[in-house]
């Protein structure tokens, strides 16, 4: 079931891009470029945004162009010679590349590059008004100059020639083939694309075009040696060719679909007729042939899609749908056995009439000079939109007009909808019910409603002078751009981590990833820690981890590492799983990426152990008391309870400290646990016993000073000082209570004095015994409630140290 | 000297509490429980029986001292600490136990230039709901009477 579904998905070939005749060359309107124009490209290189003024687009003003910088090759890219005997592997030509849009034109896009080495510059400027590119003359020429690779780019003058767009052709007579266009209900793929989401609930893959992800696709770029011999039999020209090219695809797609165009390597074959391996003379076998050879040799090779620039004069190109990212596999389409793909040919790259038709620039030339570098004269934007066009097929964009989804919707019923994106002509007109299949021949005698897309073939539409195309793939204020969300599939994931592959996640079905999982925290610079990740829904994944803040220490490319931390902060897990495509031939376009991480905070991590336990004690009733513990480790949690050590049934709320208060109604007893992630540790248990108060009787002394600080320590400024007074000056053990006259002696400042029972750890209550004022000796007489363990506690509470003497008269047992 | 002031306050005080009670029946002898030290009465507080407000210029407040800080209802007397703060004039405070004839005593003596001012004292309770009584002489002047035992 699932190879008669692919296998009809690759039906959907054929995208002719027909160009029947050539016109000749109607006049171009050209403008010279000056420094305004030239200075700023050829500037310093740390300027990555440059603003171009004085562009003369316009016939009476001139245009501001706001321009970045990007990068046209992937890393490692390569151009790869071939002349019949050797293969040379060369290193990109060092040239600037430059994006962006005319202000104030969101149709327009601008690109330009530089040649490092040269100064030669080279530039594609499409307007709603107008297509213009960069063309040369050269001032003086001299014998080495017969030489294409000897240039120097400020030999030149540089103008911008208006396109007559005479490279669109007239289709009189010709269907849109809607025959043959026999495509999958791409609405309802699309559908299905968009319903995949990852773990989190985001979708992974069809990403509106308005989207704020961009995304990568890396492409290998095949020509062959008629392409060479157009390009003046250079290697410099026909790699300028395609770069510019790319560069210029590049640019569409990244404005109107998010996506980087890059190229890994550039195949020349420089060796004269016969040395490439492309026999084929039609599009549908160069593409066979195309699928078949990196099929048998390069099947190992990382990339989104393999582009053919043909120089055979086809017209015309062809491309497999919907492929990329899918991987290669075995189809037979119109009786052509190939590897189907993502792989795209097209042709007349480099036959195009003004192309090529100068093989050595015009001394005499100041105008229309030719430029090997970039397509010029009037058919320059045809390479461009073929290129643009056939690897819209590999991304899943279909046609744009009149598309029949099943060959009953192509015999003129049953279409889904007749929303097409283009109207360039009646037949394309929505109509509802549907009635009418496709337009054909006779629909295109009329004018054109509007102009047609790159995916379209409404630029073959001929209406008189009428330009009939854009270079777009349409804007996002058009009123059917839902409907191209729905064409183009989304590329989901940068291009880094694939190697070059286009992740499209179609390609593989669903596949999820459960969150990584590791130790919430771990002891710092200890070893074994573990952290695993888990994938769903089939598949044999393999697995990439990197990791921050630590070391892995085994099992780097399974499910499962061992890894060492870092002294302190966080380590950052990062795994990456990879699934190749569903077809399982390990093609590694069809590998699909999905990454989490986790981050795990490291825990400087000493086990704890008790140094002092909670002592036992014994309150009068009404009497609070704190309790403490010792605790020695790093970091260190305590919560205490109330019951027999190692029982928790009963935790205090909010004793989570190394001491807690407890006023206890009746003798109960406490413990407390202390613990981190490295251990835990019980405290034995500790008693606060509750004393019930007991009668007393009174037993006169001989009166006799307990207390004298005036020979010792004062009791210290917001301090306690403890006193057992029972055994002193003849207060029995077991007194409850104290009958004293107290004084302060000359107190620097103004204060009181709280007494209370001990022991020592007894939670002050909020009395007063004495208030004094600063340098007044003052005494008062109470009954001070002794502690169970015959003590009681002296607090003063003034900012500087106090001498107190205490006398007894009696006490109370 | 300042011992043999307060020594003479302490007999002074206890003179005043025997005499207050001379006129009925006389009881005891007690036995004295120690409590921990407990704030009973603090008129800074917001007004209630053991609060607010500030005691006024020759006026009067009944406070409970049985029932609260552990002294049971059986009190019949009570060891506690009287401070005074916020003094606007010189004065004095008289602790007897409610609802008998107010005596010819004084617990404390105290002036607008001390900014708080304590004595110890043992002061009778009556059976009544509030058991204690207070009178200040002249001016306003806040009252806490924080208990260290009882006698029953």
């Amino acid at each position: 079931m699932r190879q008669t579904r692919a296998w009809l998905r690759r039906i959907a070939v054929t995208c002719v891009l027909a160009a029947a005749f050539c016109l000749p060359l109607a006049a171009a309107t050209v403008s010279k470029l000056n420094d305004d124009v030239l200075a700023p490209l050829r500037g310093p290189a740390v300027a990555r945004r440059i603003l171009l003024n004085n562009v003369p687009l316009y016939e009476h003003g001139t245009a501001k162009i706001e321009l970045e910088e990007f990068e046209v090759w992937a890393p490692g890219g390569k151009v790869i010679v071939n002349d019949g005997k050797s293969v040379q592997y060369l290193d990109p030509p060092p040239m600037r590349f430059f994006r962006g849009q005319v202000n104030g034109d969101p149709e327009s896009f601008a690109y330009f590059s530089v040649d490092g080495k040269t100064g030669g510059i080279y530039g594609m400027v499409a307007t709603r008004d107008g297509k213009f590119s960069v063309t040369a003359a050269r001032r003086h020429l001299t014998p080495r100059d017969r030489n294409p690779d000897n240039v120097r780019g400020d030999e030149f003058d540089y103008f911008l020639t208006a396109s007559d767009e005479s490279d669109e052709m007239p289709m009189t007579g010709k269907s849109f083939e809607c025959g043959v266009e026999r495509l999958p209900a791409l609405p309802q793929v699309n559908k299905r694309i968009l319903t995949e989401v990852d773990a989190s609930g985001h979708p992974i893959v069809a990403q509106g075009i308005t989207g704020t992800q961009s995304f990568a696709m890396t492409v290998e770029v095949e020509t062959d040696d008629e392409l060479f011999a157009a390009a003046g039999n250079s290697i410099s020209n026909v790699t300028a060719l395609v770069t510019n090219l790319t560069g210029a695809v590049s640019t569409i797609y990244n404005r109107d679909l998010h996506t980087n165009v890059v190229q890994q390597n550039v195949h020349v074959y420089s060796g004269g007729p016969g040395t490439d391996p492309w026999t084929a003379s039609d599009i549908f076998n160069g593409l066979a042939e195309l699928g078949n050879n990196y099929h048998t040799n390069h099947l190992a090779l990382k990339r989104s899609a393999v582009i053919m620039l043909s120089g055979k004069n086809t017209l015309s190109g062809v491309a497999w749908e919907g492929t990329i990212g899918e991987g290669d596999q075995a189809s037979s389409v119109n009786s052509i056995s190939t590897f189907s793909g993502a792989y795209a040919w097209c042709g007349s790259i480099g036959d195009l009439q003004g192309a090529f038709t100068t093989t050595v620039p015009d001394p005499d030339a100041t105008t229309n000079g030719t430029q090997f570098g970039m397509p010029t004269g009037g058919n320059n934007y045809w390479p461009l939109e073929e290129y643009a066009h056939e690897l819209g097929h590999n991304m899943a964009g279909h046609h744009t007009h009149c598309v029949a989804i099943t060959s009953g919707e192509a015999a003129g019923t049953n279409h889904p909808s007749q929303l097409f994106i283009d109207m360039c002509h009646t037949g394309e007109i929505e109509q509802t019910p549907p009635s009418t299949a496709c337009a054909t021949g006779a629909d295109f005698s009329s004018a054109p409603t509007e102009k047609g897309t790159i995916m379209s073939y409404c630029h073959n539409v001929f209406s008189g002078a009428v330009p009939q195309s854009r270079c777009t793939f349409g804007q996002a204020s058009e009123v059917r751009q839902h409907e191209l969300d729905d064409y183009m599939l989304r590329a989901a994931g940068p291009l880094a981590p694939f190697g070059g592959g286009f992740n499209i996640v179609t390609a593989v079905g669903s596949f999820t990833m459960s969150t990584i999982t590791a130790s919430s925290s771990v002891t710092a610079n200890s070893t074994g820690n573990t952290a695993s990740v888990t994938t769903t829904n089939g598949g044999t994944p393999t697995f990439s981890w990197t990791i921050t803040g630590g070391t892995i220490t085994s099992a780097t490319n399974t499910n499962s590492i061992t890894y060492t931390a870092g002294a302190s902060g966080n380590v950052v897990l990062r795994a990456t799983a990879f699934k190749n495509g569903t077809n399982g031939s390990g093609f590694p376009n069809g590998s699909v990426g999905i990454t989490d991480t986790k981050t795990v905070t490291i825990v400087t991590c000493v086990a704890p152990g008790i140094s002092t336990q909670p002592q036992s004690v014994a309150v009068p009733t009404g009497t609070g008391v704190t309790l403490s513990v010792g605790a020695t480790g790093t970091p260190l949690n305590f919560q205490w309870f109330i019951g027999a050590s190692g029982n928790t049934t009963t935790p205090i709320g909010g004793a989570t400290a190394a001491s807690v208060n407890v006023s206890p109604s009746s003798t109960t007893t406490y413990w407390v646990r202390v613990s981190n992630s490295c251990g835990t540790v019980d405290s034995a248990a500790a008693t606060v016993t509750v004393q019930p108060i007991a009668a007393a009787s009174f037993f006169l002394l001989s009166p006799c000073r307990v207390l004298d600080t005036r020979g010792g320590p004062p009791v210290p400024a917001n301090g306690v000082m403890n006193l057992v007074v029972t055994g002193k000056c003849g207060v029995a053990t077991g007194a409850t209570s104290v009958a004293v006259n107290v004084t302060v002696v000359s107190p620097a400042v103004a204060g009181l004095v709280t007494l209370y029972p001990g022991p020592a750890n007894t939670i002050k209550p909020i009395v007063s015994t004495i208030n004094y004022t600063a340098g007044r000796t003052l005494a008062n007489n109470a009954r001070l409630t002794i502690g169970v363990d015959g003590s009681i506690n002296i607090f003063n509470a003034s900012g500087t140290p106090l001498d107190f003497l205490i006398d007894v008269a009696g006490y109370f047992k | 000297m300042n011992k043999l002031t307060v020594s003479k306050l302490v007999l002074f005080t206890i003179a005043g509490l025997l005499s207050a009670v001379s006129a009925a029946a006389q009881t005891g002898p007690f036995q004295f429980f120690a409590v921990p030290p407990c704030r009973v009465v603090d008129t800074r507080n917001p007004t209630s029986t053991n609060g607010g407000p500030i005691m006024g210029n020759n006026s009067q407040r009944d406070f409970a001292v049985r029932g609260n800080c552990g002294v049971p209802t059986s009190a019949k007397a009570v060891s506690l600490n009287v401070t005074i703060t916020g003094a606007t004039t010189t004065s004095f405070l008289t602790l007897w136990p409610s609802g008998g004839a107010r005596p010819v005593v004084s617990t404390i003596n105290f002036t607008q230039s001390d900014p708080a001012l304590a004595n110890g004292a043992i002061v009778g309770l009556s059976t009544n709901a509030s058991d204690l009584s207070v009178f200040n002489s002249g001016g306003n002047v806040h009252v806490i009477l924080d208990v260290t035992g009882y006698f029953q």
